[in-house]
């Protein structure tokens, strides 16, 4: 476990101290670019104001048959962005026809799905609410910026007047180069693939469920999907192979808080080192492996050494989405015994048509071990084997429905098969 | 599953490839020391992979409104992708939680062109006919992959 982190701490050391040179460099020319985007914005939006006052005057001069057929040409600013018609006479950027742009100092997206779901969980059929994902990123100056996400998990209440709220994320992040940039609080860890690309917001991922083993920490998954701390990420000067690193240091949000209580799955000493590439020359296509290790605190007092390895092999362009990741957990070497999970999933999806998108998903998990940890282990998680089948229908730009239909194979009840249909939007 | 995927890949575009294609350029600010790109590097900018130029300033992407020609190219011949695939491509970046892309859409050529002019790093596709409005004047041409678009083996077509 020392010499683990010894190593990483030794990688980030090298890649700092290769990087350092690179940080000076950043800044000043992306500071003069916002400045004049600023003042391009300032006078879009004086010449908008002029050509509404201009508007007003000619309207005061005009009878009401005369407006009449003026009345398409200055609709609404919300009605032409909207529909977004061309003007060939403008020979100035109309602000009446500009969308917001994505570099202004705050950014906002929201994500809400709602669902009916058939033994998803192996026994109910229901409709549910999901989740309501708000994100935001607010620029504090060129290199800082603020994110935070908030879930709203409307699916788990067992009372109405009772939706847990869930900080997902609340991150302060040093943008410094393309080389070194850090994330300092409530981060999602670096762990694999999926849960980088699709922490939560059922709009933006393809299919309506998860891969099984990137299932919540609070919907009973074991992989530890968030974390407190500090995350170090960037590029790795490599030509065309377009290296980047993640280095991760923390612990669980409640560790050392809930003392005294039976129930205290937590974690400390969390570290993770995640190396990935997007090579130049295979647009869309991302190879990666993660290390993660950490202290796992299951019942309060007792902890062991828990380590994650993964590896993924992900190609997503044009109309093919292809995921791959394999997975190897350990949990021990105590008295107590140790566990060894064992896992992958593939999932590949497809654009058939404009707005229809097909896919199909593969996982499969083995857990083998000695003594109570492994028992435990077994009951932690008890799938095996998971098949998915659905399609994504893109009704509009923002709103997508979905079919799922899935077959569950576990070791401690028999195996069942699952239908799920979704509305999910962003806004 | 690979031999699949191999398949998919290979499968040709169900776009409409009879239509006829009109010729579209590239163009950034004068001062932009960029003049030649190759066109996978077009791409990676238009994608929202490659958010900088090589003097690390910050691109700015100038698109067209959804109706326009320039913008159909865009979607459909030059990324092979739709609007809505295009959206969440884009706002995964920044769910990420890496930078945003910086766009902005207009509803001309002209206009495109004189907000290149305007912002040095931003770069614009627009119609190569619309290369002779005044407002396009002033603003720089691309060579991708080292031809310009008048020259055989032009890829923006």
């Amino acid at each position: 476990m020392r010499s683990r982190a010894l190593l990483n701490s030794g990688l980030l050391l090298a890649i700092l101290s290769v990087a350092a040179p690179l940080f000076a460099q950043a800044g000043s020319d992306d500071e003069i670019i916002q400045k004049l985007l600023d003042r391009v914005n300032a006078l879009e939006r004086q010449v908008a104001a002029l050509q509404q006052t201009q508007t007003q005057q000619v309207q005061t001069q005009q009878t009401p048959a005369q407006l009449a057929p003026a009345a398409p040409v200055v609709a609404p600013p919300q009605a032409v962005a909207t529909e977004q018609q061309p003007n060939p006479t403008v020979d100035v950027p109309d602000t009446n026809a500009a969308q917001p742009d994505a570099g202004s100092r705050f950014n906002f997206h929201a994500y809400a799905d709602t669902d009916f779901q058939r033994d998803v969980d192996g026994v109910t059929k229901k409709f549910e609410l999901g989740e309501i994902d708000l994100f935001g990123t607010e620029r504090l100056s060129p290199h800082l910026t603020a994110l935070m996400e908030l879930v709203f998990e409307t699916d788990n209440q067992q009372l109405v007047a009772q939706v847990p709220v869930n900080i997902e994320r609340l991150l302060l992040q040093y943008r410094g180069s393309d080389f070194f940039n850090a994330d300092i609080g409530s981060y999602r860890t670096a762990i694999g693939y999926y849960s980088t690309a699709y922490l939560r917001g059922a709009w933006l991922q393809t299919a309506i469920s998860r891969p099984k083993m990137f299932t919540f920490e609070d919907d009973g998954g074991f992989l530890p999907l968030h974390a407190v701390g500090v995350s170090v990420n960037g590029s790795i000067p490599s030509g065309d192979v377009n290296l980047h690193y993640v280095l991760e240091g923390g612990s669980s949000r409640n560790y050392g808080s809930t003392a005294g209580l039976v129930s205290d799955i937590s974690f400390n000493r969390a570290s993770n080192l995640a190396i990935y590439s997007q090579p130049r020359e295979v647009p869309g296509l991302e190879i990666g492996i993660s290390s993660y290790h950490d202290l796992f605190s299951p019942v309060a007092g007792f902890a062991i050494d828990r380590s994650v390895w993964m590896v993924h092999f992900v190609y997503v362009e044009g109309r093919v989405e292809f995921l791959n990741e394999g997975l190897l957990l350990r949990l021990g070497e105590s008295p107590a015994g140790q566990a060894t999970a064992l896992g992958f999933y593939s999932q590949i999806a497809y654009r058939l048509a404009p707005s229809w998108r097909p896919y199909a998903r593969v996982e499969y998990l083995n857990v083998y071990g000695v003594g109570p940890v492994d028992a435990e282990t077994r009951f932690y998680v008890p799938w095996k084997t998971v098949y998915t089948a659905g399609v994504r229908h893109d009704l509009t730009d923002s709103v997508a429905v979905k079919f799922e239909l899935g077959r569950e194979t576990d070791y401690l009840r028999p195996s069942f098969i699952s239908a799920a249909a979704q509305l999910a939007f962003t806004f | 599953m690979a031999a699949v995927m191999a398949v998919l890949i290979a499968a040709p575009s169900l776009g409409n490839a009879s239509e006829p294609v009109p010729s579209f350029a590239a163009v950034v600010h004068q001062s932009n020391p960029t003049h030649d790109l190759r066109f996978r590097d077009l791409l990676s900018l238009f994608e929202g992979d490659n958010r900088h130029w090589p003097n690390n300033s910050g691109v700015v992407l100038v698109e067209r409104d959804a109706g326009s020609a320039p913008f159909q190219y865009l979607m459909l011949r030059l990324l092979n992708t739709t609007p809505g695939d295009y959206k969440r491509r884009l706002q995964n970046i920044e769910y990420r939680g890496d930078v945003p892309v910086s766009i902005k859409t207009l509803n001309s050529d002209a206009a495109a062109c004189q907000f290149v002019f305007n912002v040095p790093s931003a770069i614009a596709i627009v119609e190569t006919a619309s290369l002779t409005l005044p407002a396009c004047r002033p603003v720089q041409v691309l060579r991708v992959d080292g031809k310009l678009p008048s020259e055989e083996g032009y890829r923006l077509k």
